[in-house]
């Protein structure tokens, strides 16, 4: 079909016009079929093909990268990143289009190079998501403190603490592994007074942030190694024990977006762990299981790596 | 996560003897007046695993006291729970006294010379001939008061006597003891012995018994600073 838009000439030269020869790169959300689609919607196919079209060009002029919640589009020699965490590709596409054809609008004379001038008013103007674009970030770093509460085994006892995070990849899905390490606090085993300290490892698969506003949200699941080191306090014959347990984990977190690579961050996570360590003392014998649940709220700043 | 123990001294008689009484500085194991008064590590009994004491005594009506018993003497802390298992195998009428259970003083620490009669937890009969307690108090010379109604000691079957006993010579010392985990006598805010020094003694000691041999089996014996209880685990 495209081929029409330059009907007349022969088949050769018919397939310089398809789409992908103008439009290309991988992107799966946009495809470069849709972009071009909605390109052709909002600009005459002649006027593009007259200023996208660069003879003997052997890549296309306009690439579309998919960077999972945010995709890129280079035009010649300009390119923007647009965020858009929902991954509307129609949407997406959309973008793409009123972007391309700004920038080919700026041809305005044949012989110019492609995408130099500026612009001509085609009469479409990009939505806002353009006008304030924030690259996604390659990694993040985040840093936080702790307030972690141990459930499930007679009183609860919270305790502060320090986080490490890091969230790895541009892709929908990311990897996330954080180290947690909280402060001794006293607490009672069955009859027993210990002196616990605790330190949590975990591994979950965050999910695309929704946005609202600034503020980004998103979840976590994954799983967490509880490490627990406790000794009595007042036993004549007291041991340090050492004990794991191996749970899953599942955490709510809120990002406010900023311009710059700093942002904060407020998580809320909670992590259940089956088979928590047994606790023994003589003579009172059973003390019950080390607590099942873990309840934690972490606040700090998360650092975008670009 | 194995925390460690509160248990400071146990005697479950699984050596088949009694060195765990024996084999520490102050304890001792001993009857008399002889030989109809013995004292012997069996199978005939046990609590856990597989031996008991078995202490015998023959106290008829002739007025003398007989007795078989276990003790810890000296070396013992001012303040710590004292636990017996105990099994009676078949109830006594009891004329003048029938002691489960003692702790002893001295006046001087350091004078064995010194040593004398404190508190004695007794067997006595309720009018209906079953077993209860008694506590004398050799100071005063009289029997503490025990909750009321008195509470049964049960025949041919395992019970246990659990005390705490804080040693302080001011308004602080204590004297607590329950049986199967029911409080039977709380003496409190009154000084106890007039120096730090203890003697516990796990006894079968009587006079003027009916029928006049008594058998009192032991088992499961512990010291600890913290309560030991029916649920409470001595030994790994």
């Amino acid at each position: 079909m495209l081929l029409l838009a330059a009907s007349g000439t022969a088949a050769a030269q018919s397939a310089r016009h398809e789409p992908g020869l103008l439009i290309g790169g991988s992107s799966e959300c946009p495809t470069p079929g849709l972009v071009w689609d909605r390109l052709v919607a909002i600009v005459p196919r002649d006027v593009l093909l007259d200023r996208l079209q660069q003879p003997g060009g052997a890549v296309a002029p306009v690439q579309i990268v998919d960077l999972g919640t945010s995709f890129r589009v280079i035009a010649g020699a300009r390119n923007r990143d647009f965020v858009e965490e929902a991954r509307d590709c129609a949407k997406r596409a959309q973008f793409a289009a009123v972007f391309i054809a700004v920038v080919a609008g700026a041809n305005t004379t044949a012989n110019a190079p492609p995408f130099q001038s500026a612009p001509a008013n085609t009469g479409i103007t990009a939505p806002a998501v353009i006008s304030a674009p924030a690259p996604t970030p390659r990694a993040r770093l985040e840093l936080g403190a702790v307030a972690s509460a141990a459930l499930g085994a007679g009183d609860a006892a919270a305790a502060p603490g320090l986080a490490f995070r890091t969230a790895l990849g541009r892709r929908r899905f990311l990897p996330v592994a954080a180290v947690t390490v909280l402060a001794p606090l006293e607490r009672t085993a069955g009859v027993v007074d210990i002196r616990q300290w605790q330190a949590l490892a975990d591994v979950s698969v965050r999910s695309p942030s929704h946005a609202i506003g600034r503020s980004r949200f998103y979840g976590e699941l994954g799983a967490t190694v509880e490490l627990l080191v406790a000794r009595p306090v007042d036993l004549v014959d007291a041991r340090t024990e050492v004990s794991y347990a191996v749970g899953p984990r599942a955490a709510a977190g809120w990002m406010l977006e900023t311009k710059g690579r700093l942002a904060p961050f407020l998580l809320i996570a909670a992590a259940w762990f089956p088979r928590p360590p047994d606790r023994f003392a003589l003579p009172a014998g059973d003390l019950g299981r080390a607590p099942a649940w873990n309840i934690g709220a972490t606040a700090g700043v998360s650092w975008g790596l670009l | 996560m194995d925390f460690g123990s509160d248990v400071l001294w146990v005697s479950t008689f699984e050596g088949g003897t009694f060195d765990e009484w024996t084999g520490v500085m102050g304890g001792g194991a001993d009857a008399f007046p002889g030989p109809s008064n013995t004292i012997a590590v069996s199978t005939a009994y046990a609590h856990h695993g597989h031996y008991a004491a078995e202490l015998t005594i023959v106290a008829g009506p002739d007025g003398s006291q007989a007795n078989a018993g276990l003790n810890r003497k000296g070396g013992l802390p001012v303040e710590a729970y004292y636990s017996a298992w105990y099994d009676l195998p078949r109830t006594i009428s009891v004329g003048t006294f029938w002691i489960l259970f003692k702790f002893r003083l001295r006046t001087d620490a350091a004078d064995p010379n010194t040593e004398n009669e404190f508190y004695d937890l007794e067997l006595v009969n309720a009018p209906d001939g079953s077993l209860t307690l008694q506590l004398f108090d050799h100071r005063s010379g009289l029997n503490v008061p025990l909750v009321s109604p008195p509470v049964v000691v049960p025949v041919s079957e395992w019970f246990q006597i659990e005390a705490f006993y804080r040693n302080a010579q001011d308004d602080s010392g204590r004297l607590t003891i329950w049986l199967n985990d029911q409080q039977v006598v709380d003496v409190n805010g009154q000084p106890m012995a007039p120096t730090p020094w203890v003697e516990w003694d796990a006894v079968n000691v009587g006079e003027n018994l009916t029928p006049s041999t008594a058998v009192v089996a032991i088992d499961d014996c512990a010291i600890s600073l913290s309560r030991v209880g029916l649920k409470g685990i001595i030994a790994e």
